[in-house]
C-alpha cells in the first residue's frame, strides 16, 4: 500500500519482476481511471514539463470494469506511439455502461525537452484488479515494457 | 457506475490477487534437472507442470510466482504432456516468461498470453572475420556508428515510412520483403527460423491500429531489454558446431541483436485478447487468469488470431533483417572494408515469443500440436527437416542472452528437446530483480563508467534506465545454461563476452 493512500487520488507503482505494476486511486472510478493515465505516463516520461498547449479528446468502451482499464491505457499508448501525445491533465468520466469519455490537455513529444523512460508494450489482465472501498476506487494493473 | 457490479465483474472472470503459487513441499523431484508441480496441486490442472531447475536455483524460482503461472497454464484446453517452465523462468502475466505448452491442434485452444504481447520478440547473430584486437582501437567509433545507423528507444520512428501497401507485403513476406528492398543478402533468410516467413499471414487478420503502430517503427530497436551488441567468443566448448557456425575462434567479434514485432505486435496481442474475450467460443473455456484467453485452434477466432501473429512476426523478422543491414553499413564504413569482406553472415535467427505447429510424440504417438513458446527458443536435433543444410549436422542455433556485463551463451538444439521439451529450450538468463529494485540498489552509480570499467562501452538513450538492466538485474546465464545442457535440452557451443552494447 502506498505511503500516501490517504490522498484522495493518487498513483504509484508496484515490483513486478520484469515488467511494472501500476496502481492508482481516486474518488470515483473516473479519477481512478485519470490517475491510471497519470502513473502510466509517468512511467514512459521520465523528464520534461509536459505544457497543456492543446487537447485531445478519447472515447473508449468496454464489457466490463477490467477491460476499460485495460483499453483506457491502450488507447493512450496508441496515442503516445503513433501521434507522439503527451497529457499533462485528464477530466475522466465512465458510466455504468462501462463506456469513458476523456479530455486530456497536453502536447506532442518533443525530443529537445522531454526524456522518454522505458517503453510500455501494452497493458496485461494479469492480476488486474478495480475495486471499490468505502471511500474510493483503486485500480491495480500490470503493465509489459 | 455501482460499486457492487464493478465488484461482481471485475471477479468474474478471476482477476485480483493470485495464490503465491506451489512451495518446494508440493514439487516432486523427477530428476537432477527436474520438478513436477502434480495435477494434484490445484484442481483444474490438465496435465502436469515440470519446472527445469537445479537445488541453488530452484528457491529463487518458488519465491517468485511463476509456478503458479505454470499451474494456471495447464487449464488450457487440449493440452497434452506437460507444461515447462525453462531454468530461466520467472513471472510474467498469464502464462510465466520460460514457458513452454503445447495444444492439440484438433482439439485445442491457442492462447496469445501464450505467445506474449512482443510477437517473435527473437534474437540474431552475425559473425564477422575481426578480431577483439581489431575491434579496440575503433569500438568507441563502431559504437556511435551503430548508435546512429540503429534507431533504439520507445517511439522512435524509424529510418523507414511504410505505405499501406508495403506494410501489408512486411506482414506476409517478412524478412524476405526487406531483402528485396536490398536490406541484406538472399542467403540470410536461409538462416532464420522458417526462412524469416511464418505461412499463413494474413495482413486481413490484422487492425489498421497495429498496421499503424507498425508503420513508422520498421527497422528500430525498441527499449527495455532489447539491445544491439558486440561481442566476442570468450571460449569454445564444442569446436566442431562452433565452426560451423563460423565462431570457432576465440576472440572473433559477433554482433547480437535483441528485438521484437515492436508497436504492430504489442497491439495484435492486445486486438486479440480483446476478440478472445467476446467470441463465445473463448468465453465458455473457464480459466484462472484472464490473461489465459484462449480460442478452439479450430474456430475462425483461433484461425485469425494464427493468421495476424503470423504477420506480426513477419514484421519482427522484417525489423531484424532492417537492422541486420544497417549494422553491416555501420561497421563497413568504420573498418573501410566491404561487410562481404568483414565475413558479417547472419549465423541463425531465433523467436523465443510465437506458437508454431509442430509434430511431436506424445505418450508415444505421433500429434501434431501448437507449441507456445514464451520466453523459450526452439531448439530442434541434428537432422531436423525443418533447419537449413548447414546445421544438418550440428542442430539448430540457439541463442542464449546473458547480461550486458558477462555473457551470453550460443548452444545447439538437441535429441533430448525433442523428448523432453517439445524441441525447446531457455531463452534468456531471467530476471533475478524488479526494474525498481535494480535502480534502488544501483543508485548514485554511474552506469557507463562502471560498464566502462568492466571493458563494456555503452551507448544509451537513456542513461538513466541502464541500472534496470544492469548485470545485478538478471541470473547468472552460465547457471541456466549449466541447466539446459545438463538437462541435454540444448548443448552449450560457446560463451560469448560483451565489449558494446547499444540500448534504447
Amino acid at each position: 500500500m502506498p505511503a500516501n493512500t490517504r490522498c484522495a487520488r493518487g498513483h504509484a507503482t508496484f515490483d513486478h519482476t520484469a515488467d511494472i505494476g501500476l496502481e492508482a486511486w481516486g474518488s470515483t472510478f473516473g479519477e481512478a481511471l485519470a490517475e491510471a493515465g497519470l502513473g502510466l505516463q509517468a512511467i514512459v516520461l521520465h523528464g520534461g514539463t509536459v505544457r497543456a498547449r492543446d487537447s485531445r479528446t478519447f472515447r473508449v468502451a468496454a464489457d466490463d470494469a477490467d477491460a476499460l482499464v485495460v483499453a483506457w491505457l491502450s488507447e493512450l499508448l496508441y496515442a503516445l506511439d503513433v501521434h507522439g501525445w503527451l497529457s499533462a491533465s485528464f477530466e475522466v468520466s465512465a458510466n455504468e455502461e462501462f463506456q469513458l469519455s476523456a479530455t486530456a490537455r497536453g502536447e506532442t513529444l518533443d525530443e529537445a525537452r522531454h526524456v522518454l523512460g522505458v517503453g510500455v508494450k501494452a497493458v496485461s489482465y494479469h492480476e488486474l484488479a478495480v475495486q471499490c472501498e468505502s471511500d474510493a476506487v483503486r485500480i491495480r494493473v500490470i503493465v509489459d515494457v | 457506475m455501482s460499486a457492487s457490479r464493478r465488484k461482481k465483474r471485475s471477479r468474474g472472470r478471476g482477476s485480483g490477487p493470485p495464490a503465491s503459487g506451489p512451495d518446494a513441499s508440493q514439487l516432486e523431484r523427477l530428476d537432477q534437472f527436474r520438478w513436477q508441480i502434480p495435477t494434484s496441486y490445484k484442481a483444474g490442472m490438465r496435465v502436469p507442470g515440470v519446472i527445469y531447475s537445479s537445488d541453488a536455483m530452484l528457491p529463487t524460482v518458488v519465491s517468485d510466482k511463476p509456478l503458479e503461472q505454470l499451474a494456471n497454464v495447464t487449464f488450457l484446453p487440449g493440452i497434452v504432456g506437460h507444461a515447462l517452465a525453462m531454468p530461466d523462468v520467472h513471472w510474467g502475466y498469464g502464462f510465466p516468461v520460460g514457458g513452454v505448452a503445447a495444444t492439440d491442434v484438433r482439439h485445442g485452444v491457442i492462447s496469445p498470453g501464450g505467445i506474449g504481447f512482443d510477437i517473435n520478440c527473437g534474437v540474431r547473430l552475425i559473425r564477422t572475420n575481426l578480431t577483439e584486437e581489431e575491434l579496440r582501437p575503433r569500438l568507441k567509433e563502431a559504437l556511435d556508428a551503430l548508435f546512429r545507423a540503429v534507431p533504439a528507444g520507445m517511439g522512435t520512428k524509424g529510418r523507414i515510412r511504410l505505405t499501406h501497401k508495403n506494410m501489408d507485403r512486411v506482414l506476409r513476406r517478412g524478412a524476405a520483403w526487406a531483402v528485396e528492398q536490398g536490406l541484406g543478402w538472399p542467403e540470410d533468410l536461409e538462416v532464420a527460423e522458417e526462412g524469416g516467413a511464418l505461412a499463413g499471414a494474413d495482413p486481413n487478420a490484422v487492425s489498421a491500429r497495429a498496421k499503424e503502430r507498425g508503420s513508422g517503427q520498421l527497422g528500430t530497436l525498441g527499449s527495455g531489454n532489447h539491445f544491439l551488441e558486440l561481442q566476442v567468443v570468450d571460449e569454445v566448448f564444442e569446436p566442431s558446431a562452433a565452426a560451423a557456425l563460423g565462431i570457432e575462434q576465440p576472440g572473433t567479434v559477433v554482433v547480437f541483436l535483441h528485438t521484437g514485432s515492436r508497436g504492430c505486435g504489442h497491439q495484435i496481442c492486445q486486438d486479440y485478447l480483446q476478440t478472445f474475450a467476446q467470441a463465445p467460443s473463448s468465453r465458455a473455456i473457464e480459466l484462472p487468469d484472464r490473461q489465459l484467453a484462449c480460442a478452439p485452434l479450430r474456430s475462425p477466432e483461433g484461425q485469425d488470431y494464427l493468421a495476424a501473429m503470423a504477420c506480426g512476426a513477419n514484421f519482427a523478422w522484417a525489423n531484424r533483417q532492417a537492422i541486420t543491414h544497417w549494422t553491416r553499413e555501420a561497421l563497413a564504413g568504420v573498418f573501410g572494408r566491404s561487410a562481404r569482406s568483414l565475413g558479417m553472415d547472419v549465423v541463425y535467427d531465433v523467436a523465443h515469443n510465437i506458437a508454431k505447429i509442430e509434430e511431436h510424440v506424445v505418450d508415444g504417438q505421433l500429434r501434431r500440436v501448437c507449441v507456445h513458446r514464451k520466453g523459450a527458443t526452439r531448439a530442434f536435433p541434428p537432422g531436423h527437416p525443418e533447419l537449413p543444410s548447414k546445421y544438418q549436422e550440428v542442430g539448430q542455433p540457439v541463442f542464449i542472452p546473458g547480461d550486458m556485463g558477462r555473457a551470453s551463451y550460443v548452444a545447439v538444439g538437441t535429441q533430448g528437446a525433442m523428448e523432453q521439451s517439445f524441441g525447446s529450450t531457455c531463452h534468456g538468463a531471467g530476471r533475478a530483480l524488479s526494474r525498481s529494485a535494480a535502480r534502488r540498489q544501483l543508485r548514485g552509480v554511474n552506469m557507463v563508467e562502471r560498464l566502462g570499467a568492466m571493458g563494456v562501452g555503452v551507448r544509451a538513450r537513456n542513461p538513466r534506465l541502464l541500472s534496470e538492466e544492469a548485470p545485478e538485474a538478471y541470473k547468472n546465464v552460465a547457471d541456466v545454461t549449466a541447466i539446459t545442457h545438463g538437462a541435454g535440452i540444448s548443448s552449450n557451443v560457446a560463451r560469448l563476452r560483451p565489449v558494446g552494447v547499444i540500448k534504447g
